[in-house]
């Protein structure tokens, strides 16, 4: 039993010793190892001379100066920003604006779907009829900084009153001054109603 | 000079020129009538030429009610979510109820249909069928029948039609059954006309049944196929408008007089149907989505000659 188990492990331990110079060889032979760095400078006479040729009459400066001026001439990548703005897809969702209609009546009739609707919440509306009979609000708060810029407001409103304008620059320094209240999204809705009217246009009938 | 008066008489004492006027030289003064028009005009181009035409008496309600049509079917197409659709459905059925109380929103669509409902006596069953089939369209996804089509063109285009006859104060079973078939025409035509509109959103709305029967894959009519089997399903649905068409054409001698101008949509359907022909029944044909220059012409001469 034990010369069959001391047999059978000097057995393997050739193995071993006959596979691992095999192995090690084939890797060597296998790998191809390349020159990467661009090796030494050719020291022929013609090489030496136009070297010098070409650090005497720097044509690397002039070469360079001749990219600078073709990028003159060219039109740039950039934009001048604060002056002029980047395309905007007509669905973009911005500030908030309150629309009226051309006879300059206000559209919202405070049915409070987009309260309802809003997932964070930040809309406040008080209504109570008017002297006419006509239903309007006395109070339409959007807290700018609980707004989540989803559009549902926007979706939810039967008489397309609440609209996201596709104004980006609304930034502001206190936190107050994101309390919008209704005066400032109807002023809102009188600075970008032709923008908002443009965006909203749909050209046939598809139902 | 003759032509001059002969049209003069056929259009009315104010005539176009009035509406045109309105809303071409009032631009900052605008009444609830004027956003009508100005809405229809915009989404629904066709309908508002068919309009104008009608008899003085019902043109602004016929301009209420189709105005009221563009208002409630374009809700599918702003909203993302099922949800937000169904509540503002729901607005305009409560609306609707509240119309009927004489206490309207001051909405300028609402306000309009609430007069012309006072005025013509518009019946309620088919302004609430006209909501009932959006809100159900909004929930299903492809009609799976011809005849779920024909079932949602029948409360749709043909309840327009109904309306309109009403706004211009006729009542007569011959114009109903003929209005019911020019609508489930032009339910047909209105299908195949926003395919590729449907498709670009990878959205299906053709009938399945159709589609099945042809071995039309979902994916060939997303891609605009122009393969033989999409022709000849697109040619099943045209045939089914064409018949229909028809039918509403046949009906024509029974009707009243007065009647056949609110029939001019039928123009409308016949004009697409013949260009659908001539494009192959490739229903994804560039020339289908042009608008056609001459169909206020057209129009025109039909309602002189009173046939349509």
């Amino acid at each position: 039993m034990a010369a069959l188990w001391r047999a059978s492990k000097s057995g393997s331990s050739l193995l071993m010793h006959l596979a691992r110079p095999a192995a090690v060889t084939q890797s060597r032979s296998g790998t191809n190892y390349i020159q990467v760095n661009p090796g030494d400078p050719s020291m022929d006479w013609k090489d030496i001379t136009d070297r010098a040729a070409g650090t005497v009459f720097i044509t690397e400066l002039v070469r360079g100066a001749g990219v600078v001026l073709g990028h003159l001439f060219k039109e740039p990548a950039t934009i001048n920003y604060p002056f002029e703005k980047g395309p905007l897809s007509p669905r973009f969702r911005g500030e908030h604006a309150l629309r009226r209609y051309p006879s300059g009546e206000e559209r919202c009739i405070a049915c409070k779907l987009c309260e309802a609707i809003c997932p964070a919440q930040a809309i406040t509306i008080e209504a109570e009829p008017r002297e006419d009979g006509s239903r309007r609000t006395t109070r339409y708060d959007i807290d700018m900084s609980k707004c989540i810029y989803c559009g549902f407001c926007q979706e939810a409103c039967p008489v397309d009153a609440i609209v996201e304008g596709p104004n980006f620059e609304f930034s502001t320094e206190t936190r107050e001054e994101m309390l919008y209240n209704k005066e400032k999204l109807l002023s809102n809705g009188d600075k970008w109603e032709p923008e908002i009217a443009a965006n909203l246009q749909a050209d046939h009938l598809y139902r | 000079m003759k032509l001059v008066h002969r049209s003069s008489k056929c259009l009315g004492k104010h005539g176009i020129t009035r509406i045109f006027q309105r809303f071409y030289a009032s631009q900052t003064k605008k009444t609830s009538t004027d956003y009508c028009i100005d809405i229809v005009r915009r989404s629904d181009y066709e309908g508002f030429l068919c309009t104008l035409l009608l008899p003085e008496h019902g043109r602004t309600s016929a301009m209420a009610i189709r105005a009221f049509n563009v208002e409630i079917a374009q809700v599918q197409d702003t909203v993302t979510n099922k949800q937000i659709g169904l509540m503002r459905l729901q607005f305009w059925k409560d609306s609707l109820d509240q119309l009927y109380k004489e206490a309207a929103p001051k909405q300028p669509v609402a306000m309009e249909l609430g007069r012309a409902i006072h005025s013509k006596n518009l019946s309620r069953r088919w302004l609430t069928k006209l909501i009932e089939a959006r809100e159900r369209s909004l929930e299903e996804k492809a009609p799976m029948t011809v005849k779920a089509v024909e079932e949602y063109a029948d409360c749709t285009s043909s309840a327009v039609m109904f309306l309109v006859l009403e706004s211009v104060g006729i009542r007569d079973v011959h114009a109903d059954h003929a209005a019911s078939h020019l609508g489930k025409a032009l339910g047909f035509t209105t299908l195949l006309r926003a395919t590729p509109y449907h498709a670009s959103l990878r959205k299906l709305n053709l009938p399945v049944e159709v589609l099945a029967k042809h071995k039309v894959s979902e994916e060939q009519v997303y891609r605009g196929s122009q393969e033989q089997e999409m022709k000849d399903a697109v040619f099943e649905l045209a045939s089914l408008a064409h018949q229909h068409l028809d039918k509403a054409r046949s009906l024509s001698s029974s009707l009243p007089r007065p009647a056949l101008s609110v029939f001019l949509p039928a123009l409308v359907c016949d004009n697409y149907l013949t260009g659908l022909q001539r494009a192959h029944f490739n229903v994804f044909d560039a020339k289908l989505q042009q608008k056609a220059h001459l169909l206020p012409a057209k129009l025109w001469w039909k309602k002189l000659r009173g046939t349509y």
